[in-house]
C-alpha cells in the first residue's frame, strides 16, 4: 500500500504540468525495490576475497539494476571491483557514467539546455557502443550497460526478468530516452511503448492501479484501491488530502444536471470516509461492541457536510442493544451520547437502564440511572415502590438507598417525601439510648410538618404514617398544636377517602394496608382514643381557657 | 518535586486491553513481567515480558489463554507467578504462569451465575479473597481450603458494588454505584449492617475505583463518574478531601504511588494519566487536606480513554481504548 501511495503523492501533489518526474519516479523505484540488502549480501560474502567479487551470480544483476534505477555511483563502486585488465572497455565505461549529465546536478540549466546535454553524451554512448572493443566482457555485461545507456529498447525488454514489472521497466527506460520527461509523455510511451506487451499475461490488479495512476484516474483508482485493499482505509486518506490540497473537483460542480437526481448528496470525500468508519465499527476481526469506537467516531466528525456525522455515530448508538450489557458498560455508551451532544439519546438510555433495574428489583441502581437523568415520573414510581416494600418487609437498607441522594433528588417530591421519612425513622427508632428524647421530639416535628405540607405524603401511605403516631403517642412528647395538627390532617385524611370513594381516581384509591381489616379498625380506634385523651391532658396540665 | 518522565513510549496491540497488571509480590518490587485481561468480547488474559536492559519499549508475549467466559474486570497478582482474575460473567480465576517454560495454566475456578463480578481484593495472607457483583452482593472465597469454598455475606445491597478494598485483615471497604463507601466487618457472615457508611453529600455518582494508601491502611482514594477524586479517611466520618479536574470525565482507575502516599495517579475517560502531589513541607504527620496540590498530566498526547493503568517501582504502564499500550517511567520522588 505504501507503493500506491509514495506515487499518488508524487503524481498528484507534488507534479507539475510541465515538471519533470524524473527524480521523484527514480526515488521511488529506488526505494521500492531496494537493492541495498543484496549489495550488502555480495560484500558480506566475499568480503574476505575481493578479488572473487566480479564472479559473484548477483554481481551482473546488481550493477545493471544500479544503473536502471539511476543510482550511478552504487553501478560504478561496484563496478570497480572488475579486473580492468581484463578488459578494457570498463574504463570507458565508468567514464561514462561519471559524465552522465545529472538532473539535480544541472538544475540551473534551462531544460532545452539540459536535453542537449545529454543528447550529446548519449552519441558518445552509441559511439562507444559501437566502436570499442568488448573483448573480455564475460557474460555480455559491458555491453549491456552500454546498451542501456543508449537507451536500446530491445535490450530493455530483454531484461524483463529483471525489471519485475512493467512500471519499473518503463520509468528507466524514460530515464535514459526521454530524461525531461513529464506526465503526457509517460501517457504516450505507455500506450505505444511494448512495455505493457511484454507483460501483458502477468497483470494484475494492482498494476491496473498504477496504470490508473499514470492516468489521472481519480474515479476508478479509488475505487480499485478499496477492492484491492479491502478496505476503505486508503481511499479515505487519499482523497482527503485531494480534498484539503483543493485539487479534488467535486462532482456537482461540474454536473448541474445531476443535482435534481436521487443521488447521494455526499461529496465523495466524505462518503469513502463514512465507509471506512463503518468499517472500523464492524470489523470483523473485533467482535465487540465499543473497541475502535472512538477512531470511528473521529472519522464520521470530519464529514462536515450536513452533520451527517453526528447523526450516524447516533444511529449507531441508538442500535446497541442495552438489555444484556454490564452497568459499566452502559455508563460508557451513557458518557460518549453525553459527550457528543446527544442528549435525547442519553436520557433514553437512561430510561432503558433505569426500568431494567427496577425490573430487577436492585433499586439502588434504578435510583443512581434515576439520579442521572432527572427523570421525575420514574422517581415517582421508583419511591412508590420503595416505600412499600419498605412497609411490607421493614428492612432498612431499602430507606438508606438515598442517603447519598439528598441534594440530587429535587426534582421529584416523592423522592423528597423516601429521605424526609429516612431521617424521621432514624431519629425516631435509630437513636441511642442518650439522645433518645431529643431526637424523638425533633422525630415527631418533622413528621409533623411532613403531614402539614398538602400531597407530600402519598395518599396510599398516609394511613400508615398515621398508625406510626399511634405507636408514638405514647412517649409523651407531642405539643399541642402538633396534637391539634395531627388531628386538622386526619381530618383532611378522612375527606378525601370519602371523596375518593365516592370517585375514585386511580393511582389514589389503593392503599397500603398493613394487617387485616379487623386490626385497622382497632388501630384507628385507639389512634382516636389516645389523641383525645392527650389533648384533655393537655387542657388539664395548662388550664388553657377559651 | 516531581521530576520529568524519562520517556513514553508505546506499542500497539491487536486487542483493546481493560486491565493491565505488573505482576510482582508488591507494589515495589520491582519486575518484568506484566499482564493484559481483554475488553469487550475477546475473553483472553495474556502474559508478557519486557526486557528492562533495552531501551526501546518491546515486550515479549510469553503466554496468552483464550478460554474465559467474559471479558476482564479485574486483574490482581499476589506474586511473580500468580494472579487473580474476575471476568464479566461471574467468575474468579486463579491462575499461576511458568514463565521459563512459558505456560500459562488456571488453578481454579469459582462462579457465581448471571453475575458481573465488578471487584475483588484478598487479603494479606492470600487466605481469603472478597469479590463484589454487580448484582450487589458481597462473596468470599477461602482460598487454602480444600473444598471451592464460596460463600457470601447474607446481605444484598439493592445497587451494584463496583470495587473492594482489605483494609486491615478482616475488615473490607466496599464502594457502590450510589457513591457510598461502606466499610464491613467480614469475620460474621450475618451481617445485616455495615461498620461505618461514607459518602460525600451532592455527590452521588458511581464510584468506579478505589486504592488505598501503601502506607496507612485507613487512607482510601476514591474516583466516580463525575471525575471526582474523594480521599477518605475511614476513622472519621467527615467530608473527605476532594480533588477535582475542571471537567467531568469519568476516572477509570486509581492509584497511590508505591513508596510514598503523598502523591496519586488517576486516569480518565479522555486519556490522560494524571499525577496528583501534595506537596512536602517536612511535615509528616499532615494528611491532604493541609497542603497545596500539583497535578500534571503525563500522557497529553493521547485522547482515547486509558482503560487502566499500574504502578511498578519507577515504572508506569497503562492501556487505551486504541490499541496501545504505554510505558512511562518517572523519577523517583523522594
Amino acid at each position: 500500500m505504501l507503493q500506491v501511495w509514495k506515487l499518488c503523492q508524487i503524481i498528484f501533489i507534488k507534479s507539475s504540468p510541465s515538471g519533470t518526474l524524473l527524480t521523484d519516479l527514480q526515488e521511488w523505484y529506488q526505494t521500492t525495490n531496494n537493492i541495498d540488502p543484496m549489495v550488502q549480501a555480495i560484500f558480506s560474502s566475499n568480503s574476505e576475497n575481493t578479488e572473487k567479487l566480479h564472479l559473484d551470480d548477483k554481481y551482473w544483476i546488481c550493477i545493471l539494476l544500479a544503473v536502471a534505477q539511476g543510482r550511478i555511483d552504487t553501478g560504478r563502486h561496484l563496478l570497480s571491483f572488475y579486473p580492468i585488465d581484463k578488459a578494457p572497455v570498463v574504463r570507458t565505461i565508468n567514464e561514462l557514467l561519471h559524465t552522465m549529465p545529472n538532473l539535480s546536478t544541472h538544475s540551473h540549466l534551462s531544460l532545452f539546455e539540459f536535453k542537449a546535454k545529454w543528447e550529446y553524451w548519449q552519441k558518445k554512448c552509441v559511439q562507444v557502443l559501437t566502436s570499442e572493443n568488448f573483448e573480455g566482457d564475460d557474460n555480455g555485461g559491458m555491453q549491456t550497460i552500454c546498451k542501456l545507456l543508449c537507451a536500446d529498447e530491445s535490450t530493455f525488454l530483454s531484461l524483463k526478468l529483471m525489471f519485475n514489472n512493467w512500471y519499473y521497466m518503463l520509468i528507466s527506460y524514460m530515464s535514459y530516452a526521454n530524461p525531461t520527461f513529464n506526465i503526457s509523455d509517460l501517457h504516450m510511451s505507455i500506450e505505444s511503448g511494448p512495455f505493457m506487451k511484454e507483460f501483458e499475461n502477468e497483470l494484475d490488479e494492482f498494476d491496473a492501479i498504477i496504470l490508473k495512476i499514470f492516468e489521472f484516474d481519480v474515479d476508478v483508482i479509488v475505487n480499485e484501491c478499496v477492492k484491492l485493499f479491502s478496505n476503505n482505509f486508503f481511499s479515505a486518506h487519499f482523497l482527503n488530502i485531494l480534498h484539503l490540497t483543493g485539487k479534488l473537483q467535486l462532482k456537482s460542480e461540474i454536473d448541474f444536471g445531476s443535482a435534481f437526481r436521487e443521488e447521494s448528496r455526499l461529496p465523495i470525500h466524505e462518503q469513502h470516509l463514512i465507509e471506512y468508519s463503518l468499517q472500523l465499527l464492524s470489523a470483523a476481526w473485533s467482535p465487540s461492541l465499543l473497541s475502535l469506537n472512538q477512531t470511528a467516531f473521529d472519522y464520521l466528525l470530519k464529514c462536515q457536510m450536513d452533520e451527517t456525522g453526528i447523526d450516524l455515530i447516533e444511529t449507531y448508538l441508538e442500535r446497541i442493544p442495552l438489555t444484556e450489557i454490564s452497568q459499566s458498560e452502559a455508563n460508557k455508551i451513557f458518557y460518549i451520547a453525553f459527550q457528543y451532544g446527544l442528549h435525547d439519546l442519553a436520557f433514553s438510555i437512561g430510561r432503558v437502564m433505569q426500568m431494567r433495574a427496577l425490573k430487577g428489583r436492585q433499586y439502588g441502581d434504578a435510583l443512581t440511572w434515576n439520579a442521572k437523568i432527572k427523570d421525575c415520573s420514574f422517581g415517582n414510581i421508583l419511591a412508590d415502590k420503595i416505600m412499600e416494600e419498605f412497609f411490607q418487609s421493614n428492612d432498612l437498607k431499602l430507606l438508606d438507598l438515598t442517603e447519598s441522594l439528598v441534594k440530587e433528588i429535587i426534582y421529584s417530591d416523592r423522592l423528597i417525601f423516601l429521605n424526609k421519612y429516612r431521617e424521621f425513622y432514624r431519629l425516631a427508632y435509630l437513636s441511642s439510648k442518650s439522645e433518645r428524647t431529643e431526637n424523638l421530639k425533633q422525630a415527631i416535628d418533622l413528621l409533623v410538618h411532613l403531614l402539614q405540607v398538602p400531597n407530600l405524603i402519598p395518599f396510599k401511605f398516609k394511613k400508615l404514617v398515621f398508625f406510626q403516631l399511634h405507636d408514638l403517642l405514647d412517649q409523651n412528647v407531642f405539643n399541642e398544636d402538633q396534637l391539634f395538627s395531627v388531628l386538622k390532617s386526619i381530618q383532611l385524611y378522612e375527606n378525601r377517602r370519602r371523596f375518593l370513594a365516592i370517585r375514585p381516581i386511580s393511582g389514589e384509591v389503593h392503599e397500603c394496608s398493613l394487617e387485616d381489616e379487623n386490626s385497622e379498625e382497632n388501630k384507628w380506634k385507639s389512634l382516636f382514643e389516645k389523641l383525645s385523651s392527650k389533648i384533655a391532658e393537655n387542657f388539664v396540665q395548662n388550664k388553657i381557657e377559651f | 518535586m516531581f521530576d520529568n518522565l524519562n520517556k513514553t513510549e508505546k506499542i500497539y496491540l491487536n486487542f483493546n486491553a481493560s486491565k493491565v497488571r505488573w505482576l510482582s509480590e508488591s507494589k515495589i518490587t520491582p519486575s518484568d513481567y506484566f499482564c493484559l485481561g481483554s475488553a469487550e468480547n475477546f475473553k483472553s488474559v495474556s502474559i508478557w515480558k519486557q526486557n528492562s536492559t533495552l531501551d526501546d519499549f518491546e515486550p515479549v508475549i510469553l503466554s496468552e489463554y483464550q478460554n474465559l467466559d467474559g471479558y476482564v474486570t479485574e486483574i490482581k497478582s499476589k506474586s511473580l507467578e500468580e494472579f487473580f482474575l474476575s471476568t464479566s460473567n461471574g467468575s474468579v480465576y486463579h491462575f499461576k504462569c511458568y514463565h521459563d517454560e512459558q505456560r500459562l495454566i488456571e488453578l481454579n475456578k469459582w462462579s457465581k451465575a448471571n453475575d458481573v463480578v465488578n471487584g475483588f481484593d484478598f487479603n494479606n495472607d492470600g487466605e481469603e479473597l472478597c469479590f463484589v457483583t454487580e448484582n450487589g452482593t458481597i462473596n468470599f472465597i477461602r482460598l487454602r481450603s480444600q473444598i471451592n469454598n464460596l460463600n457470601d455475606l447474607d446481605y444484598n445491597e439493592l445497587c451494584s458494588l463496583n470495587s473492594v478494598l482489605y483494609l486491615k485483615h478482616f475488615e473490607i471497604a466496599v464502594s457502590d454505584s450510589l457513591g457510598r463507601i461502606k466499610i464491613w466487618d467480614s469475620r460474621s457472615r450475618e451481617n445485616k449492617k455495615s461498620c461505618l457508611s461514607l459518602f460525600m453529600e451532592g455527590e452521588s455518582s458511581s464510584i468506579t475505583c478505589m486504592a488505598n494508601d501503601p502506607n496507612k491502611k485507613h487512607i482510601i482514594a476514591c474516583g466516580n463518574l463525575n471525575g471526582i477524586i474523594a480521599i477518605y479517611d475511614v476513622r472519621s466520618n467527615k467530608r473527605p478531601f476532594t480533588l477535582t479536574h475542571n471537567h467531568s470525565e469519568p476516572i477509570t482507575e486509581i492509584g497511590f504511588h508505591p513508596f510514598s502516599g503523598d502523591s496519586l495517579f488517576s486516569s480518565s475517560f479522555n486519556g490522560g494519566l494524571w499525577s496528583w502531589n501534595s506537596s512536602n513541607r517536612g511535615e509528616l504527620k499532615s494528611g491532604w487536606e493541609d497542603r497545596t496540590v500539583n497535578f500534571k498530566n503525563y500522557l497529553d498526547s493521547n485522547r482515547y480513554t486509558l482503560n487502566s493503568f499500574d504502578l511498578n517501582n519507577d515504572k508506569i504502564l497503562a492501556v487505551n481504548n486504541n490499541l496501545c499500550l504505554y510505558k512511562l517511567k518517572y523519577q523517583n520522588l523522594f
